[in-house]
């Protein structure tokens, strides 16, 4: 004799939907019944970070909507409708907590979260600390060594925000943004309703990623050097941990591993150069990563050669790390990456450089790209971004 | 040696009139039961009205494995496992009386038993497995869709 579940109360309904951790599956529970629908909440506050949607140029101009590449549903494009105005005249830079960081020309900062559609601003970054607008496209630089040169406001944009991460979604009070600005070198925070970005007063040189992990941000450069950074009293108090063994490689990143550790993935890179022209770069493809992991105690990079279950995404967004075993048809063991190129903007040839290394056997497989040097339109650079309903 | 409380039995009726006699440090596994016993209310033969004999039986022989010293970590494991693999009407009651009466490893196991039999389906399907009837009108159906389209193909 079957029993209909609808007669179970309400808050066994809504009980039975906090044990869902796929947002997928909460809305099509929600989409079971009346009863569901009303006793289950519109939006999910429990649930734990959803495997990342690939954002990807599709190269054609005028669309209204934007594709993203789902790892899970048969590697399927989905679209999402963005708003003229904010796919339009905007900059994509970052990803933290499923929200887009855009910037604008002036240059304001817009955060646009794509499954919801609700954007929060933030203040803007100051005017560039050794560049001068000379006119709306153009910046004239000094660099330390007295030289001055040109730079397009879209060379400008791959270089002077490097990395913006999140404590938490902008909607959230105790929202704090971190960014590292300047070509590496300068850290900026700020709170949620401040009105300005605070500078952190020079820690290191060559900051290359940061993340926060337990109400502190962490900030590592490119040899490996950690600044921990607290900024939850007025005045931010910076520690820098040195680890003993100097990092090699291109590009490194911070995640934190969702077993309370803290990871160090070093990425190498594969550079081609033009035969006629010497500075021209007609390849830009990653050979392979390296996995670290901080043994506090020393303190030392440990290299890992294995991450169990884990998949870590890696990128321009703030890093993430899933189990796979919690998404059907995804592999364990594996780093996903994206671009993280210094000329997403630039007109350089060939594809974005994308794919998964798979730690096993250190092999690539790469994912669906197109070409860099696109058309008219600001077509967004394919950029890791974590479904967030909040 | 056991605890101080061991020597006390508790009795329960089912809906259908089945009594049951276990331990007090079965019994307490529920937090509904617990409360009566410390408020002095366990004396006499408890009724569960809303709990039949066959759910009950279930759910004292869950409280019985939990408490019983010689069952490995693999083997509580294992039995867990087995426990849940029922249809879909023992396991509404079994939810119910988990609820009722408060066993909360019981009520976890349940609930996220439940929520992985949803893992992955589409809403009809999910009807299909619990019974539930369709009240959408087909022009709700097609807003709740639209509103998040990438969820429903």
């Amino acid at each position: 004799m079957a029993v209909d579940w609808t007669q179970l109360p309400q808050e066994l309904l809504k009980s039975i939907a906090d044990s869902i951790k796929i947002y997928a599956d909460y809305l099509r529970f929600r989409a079971v019944c009346h009863s569901v629908r009303s006793s289950v909440p519109n939006t999910p506050r429990h649930l734990p970070p959803q495997l990342p949607w690939l954002i990807l140029p599709t190269g054609q101009s005028d669309q209204y909507k934007t594709a993203f590449f789902d790892l899970q549903i048969a590697r399927k494009l989905q679209h999402l409708e963005v708003p003229d105005a904010v796919s339009h005249w905007t900059f994509l830079c970052g990803s933290s907590h499923g929200w887009l960081v855009l910037l604008f020309q002036s240059p304001g900062v817009l955060l646009f979260n794509p499954l919801t559609r609700a954007s929060f601003h933030l203040p803007p970054f100051s005017a560039y600390s050794n560049a001068q607008i000379v006119n709306l496209f153009e910046f004239e630089i000094n660099d330390e060594m007295g030289e001055i040169y040109m730079r397009t406001f879209r060379e400008m944009l791959d270089s002077y925000i490097k990395k913006v991460v999140f404590s938490s979604s902008p909607l959230s009070n105790n929202f704090v943004a971190l960014a590292i600005i300047n070509q590496c070198d300068i850290l900026a925070y700020c709170k949620k309703g401040d009105l300005t970005w605070t500078l952190i007063p020079r820690t290191m040189f060559c900051c290359e990623d940061a993340i926060y992990y337990n109400d502190l941000f962490y900030v590592v450069d490119k040899h490996g050097a950690v600044a921990v950074c607290d900024v939850n009293g007025a005045s931010p108090i910076v520690s820098i941990i040195k680890p003993q063994l100097q990092m090699g490689g291109d590009h490194q990143y911070l995640v934190n591993s969702g077993d309370d550790e803290l990871l160090l993935v070093t990425r190498y890179v594969d550079v081609q150069y033009d035969d006629v022209d010497p500075n021209k770069i007609v390849s830009y493809k990653t050979a392979r990563f390296e996995v670290f992991r901080m043994n506090w105690s020393e303190p030392r990079w440990e290299r890992i050669r294995s991450l169990g279950d884990r998949m870590l995404f890696v990128g321009e967004n703030s890093s993430v790390s899933c189990l796979a075993s919690d998404f059907k048809g995804c592999l364990g063991n594996c780093i996903y990456f994206a671009d993280d190129s210094d000329f997403k903007y630039n007109s350089v040839n060939g594809d974005y450089d994308l794919g998964i290394f798979k730690l096993l056997d250190g092999s690539i497989e790469h994912l669906p790209s197109c070409q860099r040097n696109f058309r008219s339109r600001n077509d967004w650079p394919p950029i890791w971004v974590t479904p967030n309903p909040c | 040696m056991s605890s101080s409380k061991s020597n006390k039995i508790v009795k329960l009726e089912s809906s259908d009139n089945k009594t049951f006699e276990v331990e007090e440090a079965v019994a307490v596994q529920s937090e509904t039961l617990k409360n009566m016993v410390d408020d002095g209310c366990a004396n006499d033969t408890i009724p569960l009205p809303n709990v039949n004999g066959k759910i009950l039986e279930m759910v004292l022989g869950w409280c019985k494995k939990h408490v019983d010293e010689t069952v490995t970590g693999d083997e509580l494991n294992k039995y867990e496992a087995d426990f849940l693999d029922l249809d879909q009407a023992d396991l509404y009651g079994l939810l119910m009386a988990a609820n009722f009466l408060n066993v909360k490893g019981l009520l976890d196991r349940v609930l996220q038993r439940v929520a992985d039999m949803i893992k992955g389906k589409k809403p009809e399907e999910i009807r299909r497995i619990f019974n539930i009837k369709n009240d959408f009108t087909p022009e709700e159906e097609e807003e709740i869709r639209l509103e998040n389209a990438w969820a429903f193909d």
